[in-house]
């Protein structure tokens, strides 16, 4: 399900689509809730502004009001001054938005109960490893899962205060008293350890990496041992880690990155940058790219040459993404406005063919879906002279779908809902339209 | 044969209103830009030299975009929807200035705000500028309101606050809700110069205050009190761009807006747009080529065949 003419605007058309372009609803200021832990449509709202009489700062007050809606456009709950937002399972989350008297109260809605099931909640963080935090002004009140399952709390037996997920272990702050403590938990909310205040942790390959804000160095902890494996000294910092090889930078040195085993053996250095063949919060990688040398270099987990890349570089930077590198470098010519520098960008397949060669876009970006596992990237330029972005669409082998966009507002798996010219709706990944309406009620004009 | 009044910008910035009146019947304030006058269709001009890889940078309002894509598919042979990919309007404050700093070689525009033609001036930018088209600021109305028409002195004093209920003007009894547009766009220049004529409007609320031609239709369509709602827009954007159901025009002085009534001025409320390259373009060079094939008849011709009103005779 796809909403063109999402990215609400009070009083602006909206019109709710299902894959197929079928229709499913038209209204007013409509905006899709989507789940935090699959990313599908849980709902649809529809919200408006009502000015109050009441003056707030010689200005009428004014009431956000929503309703409520079923992904089949069925209404749920009527106007009410509240605002939705996406939750997890059959659950969104419910804000009370008329801060003089009762309305709607905070807290979590089910859907299929129609009904409030948890009171005074304000909002729901995602914790990593399909957990979810379910809080209450910075508070935890409990953990549930992607399905909208307790796992535990209601209530939860400690103040755990600025919680925050690292993979298999949350970092959090325990409040006791006038006091609190530094902690790292694990799933089931048990103390692991406790961390200094100027010390915050990540997880990598299993491992927890603590990162000494005073000293600027690392250690890296083998769980649930918490035997030391590897320290780095001070001004240095852990990039990556997996339990055998070992990236890291050195201010020192400009920050450059080298690449090492945990026994010592420097697998690479004096290198710009070294990008781990994986997803940012996986430590699994089989390759690297690196970039040493005006090369940009594949290597393999003992630091061999697989692949290189020579050109007329400036400084690059690029990441893994979508199964394939995104690789920046500055450009010798400017092609249009950017509100950086001038870049070109090249997209690199994982065994570093071009697949999109520099020259023609200004960013390259993954269309990230969490419901599909299809891989697009939205590629823009400038328009010459002007501020306007055009947009081309590839697929993660680097074909050409869909090209000249003016808008690309959404993704579905296989389907952009897009302005193209004078017209927008939504097309398939052949270019063709299942929904097409004049552009220029979304348009602002001259 | 086409006559050209060729005079640098700042010779032609009038500085006082004195000198204003006395050159222009018209007790329209401002500051007026240097535009030539252009009488029939000038020479034919070949264009063969323009192709897609040397189109000049084509820039201007909203309500001029289908003009560019027409003008673009029959200048580089290519269908109209490809060539609506290929046009972008960065709207008329913008449009105006980025000319001048040469960011872009040629705008099909409508007036510029004031503040943009003093900073034109203050930068003392030589401009080449003709009218090409004309347009009409139009007032709309959902389509459920009793009043078919108002004088310009009716909407000029609903906009300064001074009438502020339908039934004064023959309408039932509602409160007035009169949307306005930001300050850059060129239906807000329109509205000032031709309803308000140098007089301020009243400051409207915030939520009567709509940034996109598009959204100020929507609001229209769908406020809650949508009866009791009036905005304004140029007909042709209005009309031909972004038809919305429920909506209606409201006669000025007993006219309604049609290409016919703007085409020969008795429809009261009508502004030219232009065509505008920098004086320092090079003779022969692709921006002055097309410009002059704007002025042209096949031109004009492309322009009516786009659905605009031709402001050459």
């Amino acid at each position: 399900m796809l909403s063109f003419g999402d990215g609400w605007q009070e009083d602006w058309d909206c019109t709710v689509l299902r894959r197929d372009g079928s229709l499913v609803m038209q209204g007013k200021g409509l905006q899709l809730l989507h789940s935090l832990s699959t990313g599908q449509v849980q709902g649809i709202v529809a919200m408006r502004n009502v000015s109050g009489a009441k003056p707030l700062f010689g200005h009428p007050e004014v009431h956000r009001y929503s309703a409520l809606y079923d992904t089949n456009g069925n209404l749920l709950e009527d106007w009410a001054k509240v605002y939705y937002s996406g939750g997890v399972g059959d659950l969104i989350v419910c804000n009370n938005s008329n801060y003089t008297g009762k309305n709607m109260s905070d807290g979590l809605y089910s859907i299929s109960k129609r009904q409030m099931l948890y009171e005074g909640v304000t909002y729901v963080a995602e914790l990593g490893n399909n957990r979810f935090a379910v809080m209450d002004a910075g508070s935890v009140v409990g953990v549930l899962d992607g399905q909208g399952r307790e796992v535990c709390g209601f209530p939860m037996q400690q103040d755990y205060t600025g919680l925050t997920g690292v993979g298999n272990y949350y970092a959090s702050n325990i409040i006791q008293g006038n006091s609190y403590t530094n902690v790292v938990l694990n799933h089931d909310f048990e103390i692991v350890m406790e961390i200094a205040e100027v010390e915050n942790i990540t997880e990598m390959g299993g491992y927890l990496v603590v990162y000494n804000y005073e000293q600027q160095n690392s250690r890296v902890l083998a769980m649930p041992s918490q035997n030391i494996v590897y320290e780095t000294p001070p001004q240095v910092t852990v990039e990556y880690f997996d339990g055998e090889i070992i990236i890291t930078s050195a201010q020192s040195n400009n920050w450059e990155q080298s690449m090492a085993t945990l026994a010592g053996e420097e697998l690479i250095t004096g290198c710009e940058w070294i990008v781990p063949t994986c997803e940012q919060d996986e430590s699994n990688a089989q390759t690297f790219l690196a970039y040493q040398n005006n090369r940009v270099l594949l290597l393999g987990r003992n630091g061999e040459v697989l692949q290189e890349h020579v050109g007329e570089f400036g400084n690059y930077s690029a990441q893994y993404t979508g199964g394939n590198y995104v690789v920046y470098q500055d450009a010798k010519e400017s092609k249009g406005y950017s509100e950086e520098n001038e870049r070109n960008v090249i997209l690199f397949g994982p065994n570093l063919e071009v697949l999109i060669p520099a020259g023609k876009y200004d960013d390259i970006y993954l269309l990230e879906d969490a419901g599909s596992t299809d891989v697009y990237y939205s590629a823009m330029q400038y328009m010459p002279g002007t501020t306007n972005l055009l947009v081309d669409v590839y697929d993660g082998s680097g074909t050409l779908l869909l090209e000249e966009l003016k808008e690309l507002q959404q993704t579905g798996p296989g389907r952009f809902v897009v302005i193209r010219g004078f017209s927008g709706g939504l097309v398939n990944a052949e270019g063709n339209w299942l929904y097409k309406t004049s552009a220029f009620g979304a348009l602002e004009d001259e | 044969m086409k006559k050209e009044n060729k005079v640098r910008l700042l010779a032609l910035l009038l500085g006082t209103l004195c000198l204003l009146a006395a050159c222009k019947p018209s007790a329209q304030p401002g500051i007026q830009l240097g535009i030539s006058s252009t009488q029939g269709p000038g020479a034919p001009v070949d264009i063969s030299s323009l192709n897609a890889s040397n189109y000049p940078v084509v820039d201007g309002s909203t309500a001029t975009l289908p003009l560019m894509a027409q003008v673009y598919s029959r200048v580089c042979g290519v269908i109209y929807e490809e060539a609506e990919r290929k046009v972008t309007a960065s709207k008329t404050a913008a449009a105006w200035q980025m000319l001048a700093e040469g960011s872009v070689d040629l705008l099909l525009v409508y007036e510029a705000p004031e503040e943009t033609k003093e900073w034109l001036q203050t930068e003392g930018i030589d401009l080449e500028i003709h009218a090409i088209g004309r347009d009409g600021l139009v007032f709309i109305t959902n389509e459920q309101n009793p009043v078919e028409s108002l004088t310009q002195k009716q909407l000029k004093d609903i906009y300064k606050g001074k009438i502020t209920n339908w039934k004064t003007v023959g309408g039932s009894n509602q409160p007035i809700s009169a949307f306005q547009r930001n300050a850059e766009s060129g239906s807000q220049s329109l509205f000032l110069k031709l309803v308000m004529q140098g007089e301020e409007p009243m400051e409207p609320p915030t939520h009567l205050l709509v940034a996109g031609m598009g959204g100020l239709i929507e609001s229209l369509a769908s406020y809650d009190d949508s009866a009791s709602a009036i905005g304004y827009s140029v007909f042709y954007y209005a009309s031909e761009m972004y038809e919305k159901p429920g909506l209606k025009f409201v006669g000025v002085d007993g006219v309604l807006p049609q290409n016919s009534t703007i085409a020969d001025k008795t429809y009261p409320l009508t502004n030219d747009f232009y065509v505008a390259i920098r004086a320092d373009e090079p003779e022969g060079s692709p921006a002055r080529i097309l410009r002059n094939w704007l002025l042209s008849a096949e031109g004009i011709q492309a322009l009516e065949e786009a659905g605009y009103v031709s402001a050459i005779v």
